[in-house]
């Protein structure tokens, strides 16, 4: 039996494995779900992390993401419990594509010189603006330019081509569980493991694009952290998969770019090496 | 990394699922045609025991032959309970009521997963079905679900089970299928405050059913996993791994609070 789903079963969480959750809200929220300030989240982000077994979450800033409100204001509190956690949250800084140009390259600029290195999207829920529209383009033109990881909520399979292409350098990320060709042929081309699925779909898709396309996210802390980890620890696939994709995969795109924490480095060295 | 509190195991959580579908579902990447894929599944999950009901008798007329065929799928297999899909009969009237609750009993059925599409819960068609359920306090799933155990409640079924609640304070009703990810009926958690006799099943319910076990009670949520529909290691890691509930809490939840209202049938 596998190892990693004995220890999930008997209760203990994922002794000895790099679990980085690559899909995680924080922050203000419209349904009013999760922390209600800085300090909250920093206290109990950890508390949740810590009874889950997981290293370090990727963290989108919060509710400001959607529709019209100031998006800067997300980012603000994003970088308040960066500061307070910077050995386990790894920030995902949040543009509006709706916003004028200059705006959104001035702020890429004031997230970049604040240290973060990643850019959650979500054009989706914000008046659909187009995936390949000016703004977007030029959103991972600087990501490009300035070495940065960039995850959507989602994108349609001709935006996703275009750009995947057109930025070879940059690592994308789809938001939400799903398969296709061009995940499996761009190389550049990720996908967190979150969806309401039925079963088997994920192994399903393993089958179909590979076990490294794959990086957990559970669409915390509005979702239990657990719903994301189950169907990869249950999943038939061997340890080395669960592994990789549990954390391994997406330690090494954060490496890539200077977004891994060191303290993660030190304690998993063996991890990012090899295949 | 190893967690910093250790979670009960699944099998210290002697899971009973109360709802899985068994039958071939065209479409799903994976699904339960005889008993013995459905076990195998059961197995995997550690899950002790499960209500069953039939794929068909939730999708085709007459219901009664996918209740039927249930039977004959889940006989001899002491884990799987059986639970018959049905609704009110259109005639008006005990008599029917009765002779319909009657075969379910003779056959050893003790569970009823009531569907509330198309009929919505309209007190005056449901009265005389759930009068003769209550005489044996038959547990009642309230099946809000389409095709798929996905399904949504109106301002109008939140106001009918009400009522039908409150006339029929013996009957255990589990508002079952109200797909809600994060959130469900906001009118969902102040009517169980008001009433004694309803319950919440979380099939669907990543969040929500957390709300009714801490400030209600844990004895007011049933435990499903929806499978096939949905992945069974999405709520049952869900409730595994639970920080704020006890293990008495997360063990009635799982099974308990459903063994009970199956004791209590008569």
């Amino acid at each position: 039996m596998s190892e990693i789903l004995e220890h999930w079963l008997e209760g203990k969480g994922l002794p000895d494995t790099l679990v980085i959750d690559g899909h995680i809200h924080i922050g203000e929220w419209p349904h009013n779900t999760t922390f209600r300030s800085a300090d909250e989240a920093i206290l109990k982000s950890q508390q949740l992390m810590d009874i889950h077994g997981i290293d370090a979450i990727c963290a989108l800033s919060g509710g400001y993401i959607f529709g019209n409100p100031d998006y800067r204001l997300g980012n603000d509190f994003l970088l308040k419990v960066w500061k307070g956690i910077p050995d386990r949250l790894i920030p995902f800084m949040s543009v509006n594509p709706n916003d004028t140009h200059r705006n959104i390259i001035d702020e890429l600029d004031r997230m970049y010189s604040s240290g973060v290195r990643c850019i959650k999207l979500i054009n989706a829920y914000q008046n659909n603006y187009p995936g390949v529209g000016p703004n977007l383009m030029a959103v991972y033109e600087y990501a490009d330019s300035h070495r940065m990881l960039v995850l959507n909520h989602s994108w349609m399979d001709t935006d996703l081509a275009i750009i995947a292409q057109r930025f070879s350098g940059t690592d994308f990320i789809c938001g939400h569980l799903r398969s296709g060709r061009i995940v499996k042929e761009m190389p550049n081309v990720y996908v967190n493991t979150w969806g309401f699925h039925s079963a088997g779909v994920l192994e399903k898709y393993i089958s179909e694009i590979g076990y490294g396309k794959f990086v957990l996210g559970s669409d915390g802390f509005l979702n239990c952290l657990s719903v994301g980890i189950g169907p990869i620890v249950f999943a038939r696939i061997t340890d080395h998969e669960k592994r990789m994709i549990l954390g391994i995969t997406l330690a090494r795109l954060l490496d890539k770019i200077g977004a891994l924490p060191s303290s993660i480095k030190k304690k998993y060295p063996d991890f990012l090496c090899g295949g | 990394m190893k967690a910093s509190a250790k979670m009960p195991s699944l099998d210290e959580l002697n899971i009973f699922d109360s709802c899985v579908t068994i039958g071939r579902v065209v479409g799903l990447t994976e699904c339960y045609p005889d008993a013995e894929t459905l076990l195998n599944m059961m197995d995997r999950y550690r899950i002790k025991e499960a209500l069953v009901h039939e794929h068909h008798a939730r999708v085709v007329y007459p219901r009664e032959h996918g209740n039927r065929r249930l039977m004959e799928m889940i006989d001899g297999h002491a884990r799987l309970v059986p639970c018959w899909v049905i609704e009110p009969p259109d005639k008006p009237g005990k008599d029917p009521a009765e002779a319909l609750v009657e075969e379910m009993l003779e056959a050893g059925v003790k569970v009823a997963r009531l569907k509330m599409r198309p009929k919505s819960p309209l007190p005056w068609l449901w009265e005389n079905l759930f009068a003769v359920l209550e005489e044996h306090r038959v547990v009642c799933f309230l099946d809000f679900g389409t095709d798929t155990t996905r399904g949504d409640l109106l301002d109008s079924d939140v106001n009918g089970i009400r009522e039908l609640a409150l006339a029929h304070p013996g009957l255990p009703l589990v508002i079952s299928f109200t797909m809600g990810g994060l959130g469900i009926h906001p009118a969902v958690l102040p009517l169980i405050w008001r009433t004694e006799n309803i319950f919440l099943d979380n099939a669907g319910i990543l969040e929500f059913w957390r709300v009714i076990a801490h400030e209600i009670s844990p004895q007011r949520i049933i435990f499903a996993t929806a499978a096939p529909f949905v992945d069974p290691a999405v709520l049952i890691s869900n409730i595994q791994y639970e920080p704020g509930l006890a293990l008495d809490a997360k063990r009635a939840i799982c099974g308990g609070n459903l063994r009970r209202l199956l004791e209590a049938v008569r």
